[in-house]
């Protein structure tokens, strides 16, 4: 299992698209969550200094959002380029017991994920709180709720990227993995649509990573308690894990 | 020692591989021929657990290869040149297959110079010619110094200096006591590099034996009698001795008995021969005879 997972670390090292998706994935985090503080008066109609601390930092960790797209096209070409490439013979040659192969892989992208999403919390964060500063206003107190925040929001591109690399190793692409990937980030929207459909709500992934963050509201339809969203996370993940290593498993490589 | 016993695959309605029952043995360069969809690339997956059989089983060193428990150091394979990420440097594809075989990193920089791709190891595979991106598979197909080699078409794409380093270097691995099993769709390709060679055609066994027997097959004598009446006696004479016998225009084309003895028979019946000629067709054409034979057999 260790060669696998360094085999795959290698190879997520040595092609130069990946390691820059990362980085991408965290700029773009932090880009966005200057956008989002500098439109707030566009966008909410007040001023930084007519908000809440926390509300201006809140919206400067949506900028995550963008990351977890990114990411989500990191997590499928680690798996949809090795299909297009043919280099999924050479892997499965190497390790056939496969199921080795689909483990490294999601343990090569969650961390990598994790790390890339833990920088762009901790940068969106600081980007709030500067721009608080730069206002001459009290920058947010860095207490519990503030951190759950930060962590919650940080699972989500974790999350999405794995939903990427399940789908893009059923579905043998890179194109087919994001898709499938931004078709579950976008369900609760989906579903918010269709009348009578949001009784599903709590039971999505979106309704799981708000629950952990703690920005759903108690008494609306998709809130979770913390607990209740863990489980369910990590159900979607052993659901999603499943299937991936069935469908690489049973069929001819 | 690779192991095919009755091995089907079919796709669907097709019948890609029927029953195919063969061994490839150590010491030898064993050619597996047949014509472009005779079947072998899929055998040749089914032989490396790539593709389940439908029926029948294949083992490789006496296991199955999922079952093996360090495949590189048992079994080294090249199935498709095309098979490397083209934005990877061929060090660092050669690096990730000796991670995943949990080898040194030593043994890349081995065969890179083995290869004679050292100086261009930092180069994308994207930029490489199919002939170097060959080398480069056999290069990780030996990472692991095995003692089975399976290579499928591994003389494409190179030029004439790349196909006798590739023969040499089979023929050597192969006289180190290691089973070398080839793929080639063309029969003089395999001529000068396998020793044996199992002929597919329909996803069917049509033979298995050794390039020498071939070739003696495939040798032939022409014989033309002076006297045209003659022509009838002496292939009589010839069909008791066991040859088999085609009447032509010019006389006959014996196979199965050697030229001496043919004379010795004509001198005994008293008949004045005209033309005797050893006549060694190519490999090729007994080749197509035997995939010929087969075809009409289906």
């Amino acid at each position: 299992m260790n060669a696998t997972v360094r085999s795959e670390w290698t190879k997520f090292r040595s092609v130069r698209s990946l390691p820059w998706l990362t980085v991408t994935a965290v700029l773009a985090a932090e880009l966005m969550a200057l956008l989002f503080v500098v439109s707030l008066p566009l966008t909410q109609g007040r001023g930084v200094d007519a908000m809440p601390a926390a509300e201006v930092v809140g919206a400067a960790l949506v900028g995550i959002d963008v990351a977890a797209i990114v990411l989500m096209v990191m997590g499928a070409s680690v798996a949809g380029s090795e299909y297009s490439s043919g280099l999924a013979q050479p892997t499965f040659l190497l390790t056939p017991r496969r199921g080795r192969v689909v483990a490294a892989k999601a343990l090569v992208v969650g961390l990598v994920a994790l790390g890339a999403a833990a920088a762009a919390a901790v940068l969106c964060t600081l980007t709030g709180q500067l721009v608080l500063l730069g206002a001459g206003l009290q920058a947010a107190p860095f207490d519990a709720p503030l951190a759950r925040l930060a962590a919650g929001s940080a699972l989500a591109p974790v999350f999405y990227a794995l939903v990427a690399l399940a789908a893009a190793l059923v579905l043998r692409s890179t194109g087919g993995g994001v898709v499938v990937a931004l078709a579950v980030l976008l369900l609760p929207v989906l579903t918010g649509w269709v009348p009578g459909l949001d009784v599903v709500a709590p039971l999505l992934p979106a309704a799981a990573v708000h629950g952990l963050a703690g920005v759903s509201v108690p008494g609306t339809a998709e809130y979770l308690a913390p607990v209740t969203a863990a489980v369910s996370l990590v159900g979607w993940i052993m659901l999603l894990g499943g299937v991936s290593l069935w469908r690489v498993r049973s069929r001819d490589a | 020692m690779i192991s095919a016993r009755g091995v089907t695959k079919r796709y669907g309605q097709v019948l890609a591989v029927d029953d195919l029952t063969f061994d490839v043995r150590p010491g030898a360069v064993t050619g597996f021929l047949g014509a472009n969809g005779a079947g072998k690339s899929t055998t040749m997956r089914m032989v490396l657990g790539l593709d389940a059989p439908t029926s029948g089983t294949v083992t490789v060193a006496g296991r199955r290869y999922q079952d093996l428990r360090s495949p590189a150091r048992e079994v080294g394979a090249l199935l498709d040149p095309r098979c490397m990420h083209p934005g990877r440097s061929a060090r660092a594809h050669l690096r990730w297959m000796a991670d995943a075989a949990g080898l040194g990193r030593a043994r890349v920089e081995e065969v890179l110079g083995q290869v004679g791709v050292a100086d261009a190891a930092d180069r994308r595979l994207g930029t490489f010619s199919l002939g170097m991106r060959q080398r480069v598979g056999i290069a990780g197909a030996l990472l692991g110094d095995p003692g089975v080699l399976v290579l499928d078409e591994p003389l494409y794409g190179l030029d004439p200096e790349g196909i006798r380093w590739v023969r040499s270097l089979l023929q050597g691995l192969a006289r180190e006591g290691r089973t070398v099993f080839v793929s080639s769709h063309l029969m003089n390709e395999m001529e000068h590099t396998a020793q044996r060679v199992v002929v597919i055609g329909g996803g069917r066994l049509v033979d298995a034996l050794d390039v020498a027997e071939l070739r003696g097959r495939a040798a032939a004598v022409r014989v033309a009698p002076a006297d045209v009446e003659a022509v009838g006696v002496l292939g009589d004479a010839l069909r008791r001795e066991g040859a088999t016998v085609t009447v032509t225009p010019d006389g006959l084309e014996v196979r199965g008995v050697a030229p001496d003895r043919i004379g010795r028979l004509a001198l005994q019946h008293g008949i004045a021969l005209r033309e005797l000629t050893p006549w060694a067709s190519g490999l090729e054409e007994s080749f197509l005879a035997l995939t010929a034979r087969e075809g009409e057999r289906v």
